[in-house]
């Protein structure tokens, strides 16, 4: 008894860094493939039909492309800042060398981060605000809830697999 | 309007810069195989990972020079942004991982390895594996080619063109090094001052780019199709190589000891 509930703190310690670290790599999926290579939108492409009034920066004018270049930017600042603060925690939380990336805990939880990611950012963007989808125009409400859904197999996965996961650090001294 | 790159003969399969390079590539490469296979005959062995990670990185550096493979036409300002990503960036990361002064403290007669380990712990090599001097020559070395009429001048000259390579080389695995890795670091401060400085890092190489994408005061005579295109290079490839970067400092840290394991022994 007294290992299971070990075990389950061990993996409790592992769940916050997890999750920000997560949050952090989605985000930089969204950043990186959606915003930048695919370019299918960026942070304020669809004000023109949002919920709160944001002025319309369209993508191909020059100043529509600056502010959201600008946005963009900040959002970039805002993923580092959580994969640097998932590691941080992380280091904070992990105190037997171990190896730790190779721990199933960790990357269950940064896939919870990854679906959290989209969750958060897909109810919150998209579906309340409204200043971008996905793939703006046809079909958009479909690439969003797509969106959604992949957050919510990515929540479910990475549950499932952090539930299965050995303990991290197995020579704990308590 | 095209810059004439006059370092490289048009369309020349191989130039004077890469035959140096590619002769630094494969000797570094053989003599790493040579001791790590020396080594392996040993009980102790050597992980054959880490000798599949210094020879890519010896292999990247190499063909990231070869003017033939690139993708561009000859001079091209993005072919040359994406090899500073290749060599000064994922090559030394993958160098660093492979651990080579830990295989050559391993190779060495014992009297000569103390002798490496003073001079890693001497005062020098306190003042250079600070990860201030590291993230100096790194970011100051970007600024200096792309905000100063230097880069007209590396252009121009096939010597201080290959002088340039080998300083991204250098100091981006000095900054690795600080940061990451295998190898012993004497002086490598903590993991959270590491993190601080890894953010330092990505802000400036963030800041840099965009002013490339932008074109505010860049002084690389060329054409904005180029100019853009570079920036947006060394913004994504940047992100991607310093993540790795990350994730390397992840795989390799040493966490602090329990701070439990004293009373635990005192009090049992």
């Amino acid at each position: 008894m007294a290992t299971t509930a070990a075990q389950s703190r061990a993996r409790d310690g592992i769940g916050l860094p997890g999750v920000v670290l997560g949050i952090g790599l989605g985000g930089f999926v969204d950043g990186i493939l959606l915003h930048q290579i695919l370019q299918w939108h960026h942070l304020l492409t669809s004000t023109d039909t949002d919920n709160i009034g944001v002025r319309y920066y369209p993508p191909d004018t020059v100043h529509g492309l600056e502010i959201n270049t600008l946005w963009d930017g900040i959002f970039h600042a805002f993923t580092w800042l959580a994969v640097l603060v998932g590691l941080a925690l992380l280091y904070s939380r992990v105190t037997v060398r171990a190896r730790t990336w190779a721990s199933r805990a960790l990357w269950g939880w940064v896939l919870v981060g990854w679906g959290v990611f989209n969750l958060v950012e897909g109810i919150v963007d998209h579906h309340i605000l409204g200043i971008h989808h996905v793939r703006a125009g046809e079909h958009q409400t479909l690439y969003d809830l797509g969106f959604l859904a992949l957050g919510v197999l990515l929540v479910v996965a990475g549950w499932l697999l952090q539930r299965s996961a050995p303990v991290v650090d197995e020579r704990r001294a308590r | 309007m095209t810059y004439a790159h006059a370092g490289h003969a048009g369309g020349a399969v191989l130039d004077v810069a890469s035959v140096g390079a590619l002769t630094l590539a494969s000797t570094l490469a053989v003599t790493y195989a040579w001791a790590a296979l020396a080594r392996r005959r040993e009980p102790r062995g050597w992980s054959g990972r880490r000798a599949a990670s210094f020879l890519a990185g010896c292999l990247l550096l190499g063909v990231a020079l070869l003017p033939a493979l690139s993708p561009y036409p000859p001079g091209d300002f993005r072919w040359h942004m994406a090899q500073h990503l290749l060599i000064g960036m994922v090559a030394p990361l993958l160098l660093v991982l492979g651990a080579p002064v830990t295989l050559l403290l391993r190779t060495l007669p014992r009297h000569q390895g103390r002798a490496v380990g003073r001079v890693l712990r001497s005062r020098p090599a306190r003042l250079v594996a600070n990860p201030a001097t590291a993230l100096t020559l790194n970011v100051g070395g970007l600024a200096l080619l792309y905000f100063t009429p230097f880069y007209e001048v590396v252009e121009a000259h096939t010597a201080v063109h290959a002088l340039v390579h080998l300083h991204f080389v250098a100091a981006g695995y000095l900054f690795a090094w600080v940061i990451a890795g295998p190898d012993p670091a004497p002086h490598r401060p903590s993991v959270p001052v590491r993190l601080v400085v890894l953010g330092a890092a990505v802000a400036f190489h963030a800041l840099i780019s965009q002013l490339l994408y932008a074109g505010i005061g860049v002084q690389v005579p060329v054409g904005e199709a180029e100019r853009r295109g570079a920036g947006e290079l060394m913004y994504y490839g940047g992100d991607l190589a310093e993540l790795l970067l990350a994730l390397a400092l992840l795989s390799t840290w040493r966490p602090r000891r329990a701070p439990a394991r004293t009373p635990v022994v005192a009090g049992t």
